[in-house]
């Protein structure tokens, strides 16, 4: 369709919706005082990212996004928020220090970038095509996984144990007796 | 990939390995504290003696192979025939390899796997018998050494990041670990909340340097991708690389994103502050290089942005550390701003090696073996030569002296400088030796420090009046700087010998930590006399390592 004499396609109307939405969820998660709604926030702007995932021809990551994110790192830090509420008395709102300092901070890089990215040479795709115009479906994730990327693929175990072991520690009250 | 390869990792292996069954021993240990094992054998040793055996083990494996080094075969893989050295390529699919297992990753790696077994005994004098979660400590230690040794060999944007994230989180985790006292949690949760920044603003830019380049993780297609399209002199090429270099400056504590280092080193038990003062820093070292003389190849490096930006923070680095550290009363907080310093001078020698890459013209991962014949037969003590010789230095004189600071600070129950005074009288023994260490970092002769500053300060002048001059000023800067330092490091050294102080009681050390300190002596001083074997070898690490490719001096 036409608008202001321009040719918009409906891709780019569902990309500027997601984006946008994806950028106010943002915003809302650093502005919103009530650090439950701030969670919320943050919940809704995964979903964003997940729709823009969804939007660049990668449905896998997408839905992976939405597992993760979502599904489980929204709710830990919503737990997490009850927890601590309930049992160290802290309060549900969050501090905001220096707003404008931090605004023109972020509208700087962000400006910054933007001139940057606009006017960059990027090279296409030199050794292997690019990922965008290849299926990217679930067997060539796990194709990637067990073959070039098998190394660090198994890594990441030894990184989650070693995190795991050290969380523990952390967290683990200590009685009087052990330390 | 190759299965055979898995040899090559197979140090790395072996220590998580040992880290899991120190785990385990733990575990059964901590069931039945008063009978079973204890009965046969004290358990509060099995942990570190478990941790011994696996570093010791690993080190051999990488000391032999560097034993090896330089001497190459060929092999099909996916049916590609490819040059191996005996240490060889750790290769994927499509010639692109995650994993670089090259001498210079080997002597990396023995330089990770020393320290941490130097940093084992310091922790058994620090925490002594009844430590908390003592396996737990100990199996994160290895984990932690297991990551150094990775990265070093790390040329995949996906391992860097995996191996950075995986040293640092154990880091964060090991700084926190005395988690009742105060500072030792504000410590971890300091260095954790600027580590996940930096670490973000890095992610993002090896995000930008894989979008640039054409969609490769390989740092070896990224350089390919470089020389394309002139994506390296643009100003999205050079800003995803100033970002990635955030995060690495993070890890090294470079000036600007210095700022966790002081509290965190103060903080956090000191065998940890150690740690992170030289094997943190060892393999963050690793991965700037392989990642500067990649994106380094194409063009010169005079001509890129980012070089300069180095170049200054270089300068900032070597200054602040020092001119910070005269002022500071703590011993713990002098050793955090003098490593700032430290960190300045090593770079002095990357930005030169950055050099020597782009002079040499020869693409990462595409090693000519004709030049490499033509280079072994004339040795030069040059380039990156010299990173790696202080590297060697400065993990045994600032181990050496953090073991001093923790057996001399276990027995007062202060870290302050003032209570140096005096110190030859109550130990003659810790108090020459903590002059030998401080000497050395002040890069006084006969010591290993000096070996060091002249190997790097030497090369930097070498290639510098070729017509760089920036590394000729750098040089000057560092040995301005080195005197600068001699004052505060030579302050504590007047403290211990010329002044009075309390005569006693004598302070006498445990076993362990007389070990730690007796090693790091030995070779703090040896290093000068050892110099022709140490050069040989950081030679032959750098000019048969596959990535580490050098010209003949002719071709400069």
């Amino acid at each position: 369709m036409h608008i202001f004499g321009l040719f918009i396609t409906g891709y780019q109307v569902a990309f500027v919706a997601v984006a946008g939405l994806t950028v106010l969820a943002a915003v809302g998660v650093v502005l919103v005082p009530n650090i439950l709604r701030a969670a919320l926030c943050l919940g809704v702007m995964l979903m964003g990212v997940a729709g823009l995932y969804a939007l660049m021809n990668a449905p896998f990551l997408a839905v992976v996004q939405v597992m993760i994110y979502v599904g489980a790192i929204t709710t830990m830090i919503i737990l997490a928020v009850f927890l601590s509420n309930r049992v160290m008395k802290i309060g549900f709102f969050q501090a905001v220090y220096n707003p404008l300092l931090a605004a023109a901070a972020a509208g700087v890089m962000f400006l910054f970038l933007l001139v940057t990215v606009a006017n960059s040479v990027w090279v296409q795709g030199i050794v292997e095509k690019t990922p965008a115009t290849k299926d990217v479906g679930v067997q060539s994730v796990a194709t990637a996984l067990l073959q070039p990327y098998v190394f660090p693929f198994e890594l990441a175990s030894v990184v989650l144990l070693a995190v795991l072991i050290g969380a523990v520690v952390i967290a683990k009250e200590d009685t009087a007796d052990e330390s | 990939m190759h299965i055979g390869h898995i040899i090559l990792i197979s140090p790395a292996i072996w220590m998580a390995f040992a880290a899991i069954v120190v785990l385990l021993l733990g575990v059964v240990a901590a069931k039945r504290p008063d009978k079973g094992l204890d009965h046969y054998f004290p358990t509060q040793y099995a942990a570190p003696l478990f941790t011994a055996i696996g570093l010791l083990l690993s080190g051999a494996v990488v000391w032999w192979s560097l034993m090896l080094a330089g001497v190459t075969s060929q092999a099909a893989i996916n049916g590609e025939a490819t040059s191996v050295s005996a240490t060889g390529l750790f290769v994927t699919s499509g010639g692109h390899a995650q994993l670089t297992v090259d001498p210079f990753a080997a002597v990396i790696s023995f330089i990770a796997l020393a320290g941490t077994f130097i940093v084992m005994l310091i922790s058994l004098e620090h925490f002594g018998e009844h430590q908390a979660h003592k396996a737990e400590y100990y199996t994160l230690l290895m984990f932690a050494a297991v990551a150094a040794s990775l990265a070093a060999a790390a040329s995949d944007l996906i391992a860097i990041y995996l191996l950075i994230e995986f040293l640092s989180m154990v880091s964060y985790i090991l700084a926190a670990y005395a988690k009742t006292d105060r500072r030792s949690a504000e410590a971890g949760l300091k260095y954790f909340l600027y580590g996940a920044a930096c670490s973000a603003i890095m992610l993002y830019g090896m995000s930008l340097l894989f979008g640039i380049t054409g969609g490769n993780t390989s740092l070896s297609a990224i350089a390919a991708g470089f020389t394309i399209g002139g994506a390296a002199s643009s100003g999205i090429g050079w800003v995803a690389i100033v970002f990635t270099l955030v995060g690495l400056g993070f890890k090294l504590a470079l000036v600007p994103f210095h700022f966790w280092a002081p509290d965190t080193y103060e903080g956090a038990p000191t065998p940890v502050t150690a740690f992170l003062s030289v094997v943190s820093k060892a393999a963050g070292l690793a991965v700037i290089v392989r990642f500067l003389t990649v994106v380094a190849t194409p063009g010169s490096a005079g001509t890129l942005a980012w070089y300069w930006i180095l170049v200054v923070l270089t300068t900032l680095s070597m200054f602040y550390g020092n001119l910070v550290a005269i002022w500071q009363r703590n011993i713990k907080r002098m050793l955090a701003y003098s490593s700032i310093a430290q960190v300045g001078y090593i770079m002095v020698g990357v930005l030169t090696a950055m050099h020597v890459f782009t002079r040499s013209g020869i693409l990462m991962g595409a090693p000519d073996a004709s030049v490499r014949a033509n280079i072994s037969d004339k040795l030069l003590p040059w380039d990156i030569q010299g990173v790696l010789i202080y590297l060697l230095a400065y993990l045994f004189m600032n181990l050496g002296a953090f073991a001093v600071v923790i057996a001399v600070g276990n027995r007062l129950g202060s870290d302050s400088i003032d209570n140096y005074a005096g110190l030859m009288k109550r130990s003659p023994f810790y108090a020459s030796a903590l002059a030998v260490f401080l000497v050395s970092l002040a890069g006084i002769p006969p010591t290993a420090g000096f070996l060091g500053k002249f190997f790097i300060f030497g090369g930097a002048i070498k290639i510098g009046i070729l017509g760089s001059p920036e590394l000729v000023v750098l040089a000057a800067i560092g040995v301005v700087n080195s005197i600068i330092s001699a004052y505060y490091y030579l302050n504590v050294v007047r403290l211990m010998f010329f002044t009075e102080g309390e005569c006693k009681p004598s302070i006498v050390g445990s076993a362990a930590a007389n070990v730690a300190i007796t090693i790091s002596l030995v070779l703090t001083l040896g290093l000068i006399v050892f110099a022709k074997p140490v050069s040989d070898l950081t030679a032959k690490a750098v000019y048969t390592s596959s990535p580490a490719s050098v010209t003949t001096p002719a071709e400069r």
